[in-house]
């Protein structure tokens, strides 16, 4: 079998999925950290995070939009980039969590794309994020 | 550290030992270097499912620090790599702490080859990697990182 990447514009039907799963770990948990100035006690102070919560220190809930932007890359091809993103996040996630992000197409405007974003954990039934985003096309290069 | 050295001071038998241990941290790295995402070192709920029982470092992640401890400790920025042949023998754990032992196994001054060989193994003593690989040394040394004139115009 021979696979070639080819950056084609393309639109994927209407209940088209993608799926990205990831166990958080600290590792992630202090990248975000780094990246973001972050510097909150729940998320990194594990001291503060145990008498405040009775557990770990909890997850960036950024971190699970960062899972759906894997999948939603996946679902809008090498032409779409992120318009907009709308998330709520029911239940708060923490280092340790495997997390599995499901994006699915939800309808087709033009050459726009509306996704559905639910992210689960392991273990538990309940969404830990939910939420929709809107995936353009960036047009033709200038010349 | 990063030194030059010449093909005329490397001995067979020539060995250096290096122990690090291995951190989600370096996992994190290593996947946004490469775009690895691969279930088996990042996703708990599908590792548990494997033979492995649990999440496992790359092993070649290991391999890189073989090469990297080979120039910066036995052999010198000189010498380029051939070919490596790694075997990754066993599964590392994050938290394992890993002891890779390199040795100098042949040299040949008329080709101006040597072929090193490495061996690694976690705190249980439990071995995880061998590796066998050719470089070649040049004909004329590189210049040393450490002697070169300053760029023109800068401090």
């Amino acid at each position: 079998m021979t696979v070639t990447l080819v950056y084609e514009r393309s639109t994927p039907p209407v209940g088209r999925q993608a799926q990205v799963r990831k166990t958080l770990t600290v590792a992630d948990l202090s990248f975000f950290t780094g990246l973001s100035g972050n510097m909150h006690p729940l998320y990194v102070n594990a001291l503060h995070a145990g008498s405040a919560t009775g557990g770990e220190r909890l997850m960036f809930e950024f971190v699970l939009a960062a899972l759906a932007s894997n999948a939603l890359g996946e679902l809008g091809g090498p032409y779409r980039r992120i318009a907009s993103v709308a998330l709520s996040f029911p239940e708060p996630v923490r280092v340790g969590d495997t997390i599995a992000a499901l994006a699915e197409v939800e309808a087709i405007e033009g050459s726009a794309l509306r996704c559905t974003i639910a992210c689960r954990r392991d273990g538990s039934s309940g969404l830990v994020a939910e939420g929709a985003a809107t995936l353009v096309d960036v047009g033709a290069a200038r010349s | 550290m990063y030194e030059v050295k010449s093909l005329d001071e490397i001995r067979v038998g020539d060995s250096v030992r290096f122990s690090k241990t291995i951190t989600e941290a370096d996992a994190a790295l290593y996947s946004g270097a490469t775009g690895a995402f691969g279930p088996v070192h990042l996703d708990d709920g599908y590792a548990r499912r494997t033979r492995f029982g649990r999440r496992i470092a790359s092993g070649l992640m290991l391999a890189a620090t073989c090469t990297a401890v080979l120039t910066s400790h036995l052999v010198g920025i000189a010498p380029v790599s051939i070919e490596d042949t790694f075997r990754f023998t066993g599964p590392i754990a994050f938290g394992d702490t890993v002891t890779i032992e390199i040795r100098v196994a042949e040299v040949d001054r008329e080709a101006r080859q040597i072929v090193w060989e490495a061996r690694g193994w976690t705190q249980a003593g439990v071995e995880v990697i061998q590796a066998r690989a050719t470089m070649k040394y040049p004909r004329r040394p590189p210049p040393s990182p450490y002697d070169l004139d300053p760029e023109p115009g800068s401090a």
